[in-house]
C-alpha cells in the first residue's frame, strides 16, 4: 500500500476508535438519568440488590403517585412556576427599559451607573445570602415568593444583553422612527425590541432554566410549603429519615421536580444551548 | 442491620421480603439497653389571646387522643406517644399482625433525654463531627467523644450566668 | 455614533431606575452592610449577644486562626483544583468530539449537556445512589474494571469531597463542550488548509493550532468554572451536608452553617466579605480578557 492508502486506513480507524470513545462517554454521561428514569418505574416493593437495579417485572407509575402524596408537590409546582413567571416579567420589563437607556441615550454618569448596574454580575446574590436574608426580613417578606423573586427583578446580565442587542439596531431605523415622531416606548416596541427577540429568548431561558433549579437562596427564604419551591421541597422530601433508601420513590420525587424543564429542553434543544452559550458572559 | 426512625417501620415491613425485627441500641454497658426518642412538640403561647390559647388547646387535646394517635401511629410506625392508644381496638387488632410495633414502644423503657440545649445547632454538629470521626475509624470513641466534650463546653460558655 | 437627546433629560434615569434599584439593594446595600456587620461581634441564638459590640479585626482573627475555618479553605481549594480543571479538559474532549458532521452527533451533544439543564439537588439526589456501596452503579461499574477499595463514597472522610467533585465535573463538562464548540466552529480553515499542505498529523494540528487558538476561550472558561465552583453546592446538601466530620464544607456550605445553624451574624458577614473579595478579584479579571476580546 502507498502512504496515501495507510494514511487512509489510519484516518477510518482514527475515525473508528473517535466513535468508539464518543459513544462510550456518551453512554456514561447518560447513566445516570436513565437508570433514574428506570428506577422510577420499578415497583417500591421491589428493593434493589447487587446486579439488580434495573427494570423489575412491571412497570408501575405508583412512585410518583405516591411522591405526589406524600409531599405537596402541588403546591411547590404552583410556586416554582409562580417565582419564575414573577422573575421573567419584571425582568423582561426592567432590562428592556434599561438596556435602551443606555443604547439610546447619551447621559450624566451613564459609563459609573453602568459600571454599578454590572456589579451585580460579579458578585452573585449566592455569596450575599446573610445580608439579603436580614434585608428581606426588614421589608416583612419573609416566606413569600415575592421574596424568592425580587432579588432578581433588576438584571445586570438582561441589561447587558439588551443593550448589547439595542446597539446592533442600525442607527438609520432608529432616527427614521424618531422623523416619524415616535416616542420612546414607541421606539422601544416598533425599532429596538424586533430584531432583539433571539437575545430576549435567550435571556429568558437562561433565567428560567437557573430560577427553576435555583435551591439554596429559596431554602433559607422561605419557612413553610405556601412559598417553598420544587427544589428546596425536593431536598426536604429527601432527608426524611422515614424515606430512608426508597430509590423508586426517590428518583420520581427527583424527576418530578427536572422534568418540565427538561421536558422542554428536549424540545428546543438548540435555542438552549445558545441561550447558555450567551449566559456564559454572565 | 440498620439503625432507622420508628416512622420507617411501615415502609421497612412492606419492602422486605424477610421477617423484620425491631429492638433497641445497645447500651454502654453489656446487656443493656438505650433509646433515644425524638419528635415534635406542642407550644402555647403565654401571650397569646385567650381564644387562641384556648383554641390551641383544643387542638392539642383532638391530635394527642388515644384513637387519632393510634391511627398515626398504625399508619407511620411512629411510636404511639400515648399510652392508652395501645389499648384500643384499631391498635389491638394492628399489633396482632404486626408485633414489631410493640417492639418499638417497649424500647422507651431505656429511653434517655433527647438532646436539648441551648446552641443546639453548633453543639449537635460538634457531636456529629465527632461521632462520625468515632464511626470512621479517624479516633477512638473516648478521644472523640472527649474531644466533643471539650468543644461543646466552648460553644456553652456564654450561656452560663 | 449616538446623538445626545438633551430634551429628554431625566427619561433615562427614569428607565434605569428600576435595575439600578435593585441592584443597589441585593447587591450593593448587602455588601456595605457585611462588611459594617464584620466588625461586630453578634449572634442571635446568644442573649447577651444580641447586640453587637464593636470588636474590629475579631471576627477575622478568629477565622484565620481557626483550623477548621483554615480546613474550610483547604478543602474549597481541593474542591476547585478537582472540579475546574477537570471539567474544562472533558469539556475541550467532547468539543472535539461532538464536532463533527455525523449524523446522529445531536445525541452526543444531547448525552453531555443535558446534566446542565437538572437541577442541581435532583442531579445530586440520582448521585446519592449511583454513589451507593455495594449495589450502587458507580461501585458497579468500578468493581467491573477490578477496583476493590472503598465503596463510601460519601461517608468516607477522605472519599466525601471527591464524591462532590464528580458530581460537579458530570454535571459541568457539557456546558463548557459548548462554548469550545462555539470556538472551534468559528475557527479559521485557511490555517488548517495550511497545516494539512505541510504535512502535520491529527496530534500536531491539535497542540500547535487548535488548542492555542482556543486560547481565549480557554480561558473565559477558568473563570467561569472557578466562580461556579465557587457558588454551587446545593449537591453537598444533598451528599454529604459537608461531612464527614466537615471533610466536604466549602466556603458557602461554612458560610451558611455560621448563618442559618449557628446564627452567628458577625462571623458570616466577615465570611462574606472574604467570599466577596475573592469574586471580585476573579471577575474583574474576566471583564479585563472579555473586553480585550472585544477590542
Amino acid at each position: 500500500m502507498d502512504s496515501i492508502g495507510i494514511r487512509k486506513t489510519l484516518k477510518k480507524f482514527g475515525s473508528w476508535i473517535t466513535n468508539l470513545l464518543a459513544t462510550f462517554l456518551a453512554l456514561l454521561w447518560s447513566v445516570p438519568v436513565i437508570w433514574a428514569i428506570i428506577a422510577s418505574l420499578r415497583p417500591a416493593n421491589d428493593p434493589m440488590s447487587r446486579g439488580d437495579v434495573w427494570f423489575s417485572n412491571i412497570i408501575t407509575f405508583e412512585n410518583y403517585t405516591r411522591a405526589w402524596s406524600l409531599a405537596p408537590f402541588g403546591q411547590y409546582y404552583i410556586n416554582t412556576i409562580v417565582v419564575v413567571l414573577m422573575i421573567l416579567v419584571v425582568q423582561l420589563i426592567t432590562i428592556v427599559l434599561a438596556g435602551f437607556a443606555f443604547a439610546n441615550y447619551e447621559f450624566f454618569g451613564k459609563g459609573w451607573i453602568f459600571f454599578f448596574v454590572l456589579l451585580q454580575m460579579m458578585i452573585p446574590t449566592s455569596a450575599l445570602l446573610a445580608p439579603n436574608f436580614s434585608t428581606i426580613r426588614v421589608l416583612g417578606l419573609f416566606d413569600t415568593r415575592l421574596a424568592i423573586a425580587i432579588p432578581y427583578f433588576g438584571s445586570a446580565f438582561g441589561t447587558f444583553l439588551m443593550r448589547q442587542a439595542f446597539m446592533s439596531v442600525p442607527r438609520d431605523l432608529v432616527d427614521a422612527g424618531i422623523i416619524d415622531g415616535c416616542s420612546w416606548w414607541q421606539l422601544i416596541l416598533n425599532v429596538y425590541l424586533p430584531p432583539s427577540i433571539p437575545s430576549l429568548i435567550a435571556f429568558g431561558l437562561s433565567s428560567a432554566t437557573w430560577h427553576w433549579n435555583e435551591f439554596l437562596w429559596p431554602l433559607i427564604i422561605t419557612n413553610s410549603d405556601k412559598s417553598r419551591t420544587l427544589t428546596a421541597g425536593l431536598v426536604r422530601f429527601t432527608q426524611l429519615g422515614e424515606i430512608g433508601a426508597q430509590w423508586s420513590l426517590l428518583t420520581a420525587a427527583t424527576l418530578m421536580v427536572a422534568a418540565p424543564l427538561f421536558i422542554t429542553f428536549l424540545i428546543f434543544q438548540r435555542r438552549f444551548i445558545q441561550s447558555f452559550v450567551h449566559s456564559g458572559l454572565k | 442491620m440498620i439503625t432507622h426512625s420508628s416512622g420507617s417501620l411501615v415502609g421497612l415491613i412492606a419492602q422486605a421480603d424477610f421477617e423484620l425485627g425491631v429492638m433497641p441500641y445497645p447500651g454502654k454497658e453489656e446487656g443493656t439497653y438505650a433509646s433515644v426518642p425524638g419528635g415534635g412538640n406542642f407550644y402555647i403561647m403565654k401571650g397569646a389571646p385567650q381564644e387562641q390559647q384556648d383554641a390551641a388547646w383544643k387542638f392539642v387535646e383532638f391530635i394527642s387522643g388515644p384513637e387519632y394517635v393510634a391511627d398515626y401511629s398504625i399508619n407511620t410506625g411512629y411510636i404511639a406517644n400515648r399510652a392508652s392508644a395501645y389499648d384500643t381496638e384499631a391498635m389491638l387488632a394492628y399489633v396482632a399482625e404486626v408485633p414489631q410495633a410493640l417492639d418499638t414502644r417497649d424500647a422507651l423503657q431505656y429511653a434517655g433525654a433527647e438532646l436539648a440545649i441551648q446552641n443546639l445547632g453548633q453543639v449537635r454538629g460538634i457531636f456529629h463531627d465527632y461521632l462520625q470521626r468515632a464511626i470512621n475509624g479517624e479516633m477512638t470513641a473516648a478521644d472523640a467523644m472527649a474531644a466533643a466534650q471539650v468543644e461543646a463546653d466552648a460553644a456553652l460558655v456564654d450561656f452560663c450566668p | 455614533m449616538q446623538a445626545s437627546r438633551k430634551s429628554f433629560k431625566t427619561l433615562p434615569y427614569i428607565l434605569i431606575f428600576p435595575t439600578a434599584a435593585f441592584v443597589a439593594l441585593f447587591t450593593a446595600w448587602p455588601v456595605l452592610l457585611s462588611i459594617y456587620q464584620s466588625f461586630f461581634r453578634q449572634r442571635m441564638n446568644i442573649a447577651k449577644f444580641r447586640e453587637p459590640a464593636f470588636i474590629g479585626w475579631g471576627n477575622y482573627v478568629d477565622l484565620f486562626t481557626d483550623p477548621y475555618f483554615i480546613d474550610v479553605i483547604k478543602n474549597t481549594l481541593a474542591y476547585i483544583l478537582g472540579t475546574v480543571p477537570i471539567s474544562i479538559i472533558l469539556g475541550f474532549l467532547f468539543a472535539l468530539l461532538v464536532n463533527r458532521k455525523v449524523r446522529g452527533i445531536g445525541f452526543f451533544r444531547l448525552a453531555f449537556f443535558h446534566p446542565m439543564v437538572l437541577p442541581m439537588v435532583s442531579a445530586a439526589t440520582i448521585w446519592l445512589f449511583l454513589f451507593t456501596p455495594d449495589y450502587g452503579l458507580f461501585n458497579a461499574a468500578l468493581r467491573f474494571l477490578g477496583y476493590s477499595g472503598p465503596e463510601n463514597w460519601t461517608g468516607n472522610p477522605s472519599l466525601a469531597l471527591l464524591s462532590v467533585v464528580i458530581v460537579a465535573v458530570w454535571k459541568n463538562s457539557g456546558y463548557y463542550m459548548v462554548f469550545y464548540l462555539a470556538g472551534l466552529q468559528n475557527l479559521p480553515n485557511d490555517v488548517y488548509e495550511a497545516a494539512a499542505l505541510d504535512g502535520a498529523n491529527g496530534w500536531q494540528t491539535l497542540w500547535r493550532i487548535t488548542f492555542p487558538l482556543l486560547r481565549r476561550t480557554t480561558l473565559f472558561i477558568t473563570i467561569i468554572a472557578f466562580i461556579d465552583s465557587f457558588r454551587t453546592v446545593d449537591h453537598i446538601f444533598v451528599l454529604t451536608s459537608g461531612g464527614p466530620s466537615r471533610s466536604s464544607t466549602v466556603l458557602l456550605f461554612e458560610l451558611w452553617l455560621e448563618r442559618f445553624e449557628y446564627q452567628d451574624i458577625g462571623i458570616s458577614a466577615a465570611i462574606t466579605v472574604i467570599f466577596v473579595i475573592v469574586l471580585l478579584a476573579f471577575t474583574v479579571t474576566n471583564f479585563i480578557t472579555s473586553d480585550r476580546k472585544e477590542a
